[in-house]
């Protein structure tokens, strides 16, 4: 059962702005994509240190825990503390078909492999890269929409939602 | 502060946003990519403007310094587009997901699993595709204020208003839409 409504787009913008001013003041701009490589390094490091050691990208994006790292943990808690107070739960959820598991899989491997392409995604070009002004990230902002438009439309017509 | 404690409260703050406001459901980015209910990117774009109306004038008084992403044109091009088919694909990102994964949706596992997968593809063919795709057409950290050579705070006011137009219009788009057929404006 629901207890709260979900905040307006006004509501969540002017919060997530206010995030968004909040981490510029204190560390640095909004980012999260870094961290997925950065988890595999970690991942990786304990069975293959040389590999980890000797990758270009590793030695670029480093296995230690640093602020965005934590900030993915704390999205997380984030997340479950306002289903809590809204009072929402998957709990009773059906089980994912294997289509809409493969639809996520292959969703995410193209999400972070483009991010990492692209060094930033929705939060580290389109909310932080606007608010510098960067000029790279309105490409990339243009780039997803001007994509990911006709490909919902193709998806669409396919079924797959 | 420590910079680690930092983050984690950022990041609480970030997932809760996300969460509370809906947008890490993937119906809400179906709906945004659809042009049948925007919300996703509304929100986005008023999270935008309100951070240019709160953080410029102290940039232009020389207190905050917001730095820049680099300009490489074609991995941004290329990555944007990679980007966009995975997210019309999932209907998620690399920030939603995690809230997702937070207020108990289960599948968001496999995206997660599909993200540090893709992200270790990208590790090993980093090199490689350094010399092709990164270095070339790259221009460094540029700006809008630097390309039009005019004061940030003027070109960030002019860009935050443009883009909230923008969002009115979007929102009159999906008051209409909403007014034909309701379902879609649940999240």
């Amino acid at each position: 059962m629901i207890k709260k409504d979900y905040w307006t787009w006004w509501q969540g913008g002017i919060g997530l702005g206010l995030v968004s001013v909040f981490a510029f003041v204190t560390y640095k701009g909004l980012g999260a994509s870094t961290s997925y490589p950065r988890a595999v390094a970690l991942l990786l490091k304990p069975f293959f240190p040389d590999f980890v050691a000797n990758n270009a990208y590793f030695q670029k994006v480093p296995p230690v825990i640093d602020w965005q790292m934590m900030l993915i943990f704390g999205a997380i808690i984030g997340g479950f503390l306002a289903s809590r107070i809204m009072g929402i739960s998957f709990r009773n959820e059906p089980k994912p078909t294997t289509q809409r598991k493969w639809q996520l899989f292959i969703g995410g491997f193209l999400i972070l492999f483009g991010a990492r392409l692209a060094d930033g995604c929705t939060s580290g070009h389109v909310i932080t890269g606007f608010t510098q002004l960067s000029v790279g990230s309105m490409i990339f902002g243009a780039m997803v929409f001007l994509i990911g438009i006709p490909a919902a439309r193709y998806f669409t017509r396919k079924g797959l939602y | 502060m420590n910079i680690l404690l930092l983050g984690l409260v950022t990041g609480v703050g970030f997932g809760y946003v996300l969460q509370r406001a809906g947008v890490s459901d993937c119906a809400c980015l179906f709906n945004a990519l659809n042009l049948r209910n925007t919300k996703a990117i509304k929100l986005m774009a008023t999270a935008v403007a309100v951070g240019i109306f709160i953080l410029y004038p102290f940039v232009a008084l020389g207190g905050l310094s917001l730095g820049a992403k680099n300009l490489n044109v074609l991995s941004l091009v290329i990555g944007g587009a990679i980007f966009g088919v995975g997210f019309a694909l999932s209907g998620l990102c690399p920030g939603t997901a995690l809230a997702a994964l937070g207020a108990g949706k289960k599948d968001v596992l496999y995206l997660i699993a599909g993200g540090l997968v893709g992200s270790f593809v990208y590790a090993l063919v980093y090199e490689p595709l350094k010399p092709i795709l990164i270095d070339p057409l790259s221009f460094g950290k540029v700006t809008l204020p630097d390309l039009l050579n005019l004061p940030p705070l003027l070109v960030g006011y002019v860009f935050a208003l443009v883009i909230l137009a923008v969002v009115l219009l979007l929102d009159r788009r999906d008051q209409k839409a909403d007014a034909q057929d309701p379902t879609a404006h649940q999240i």
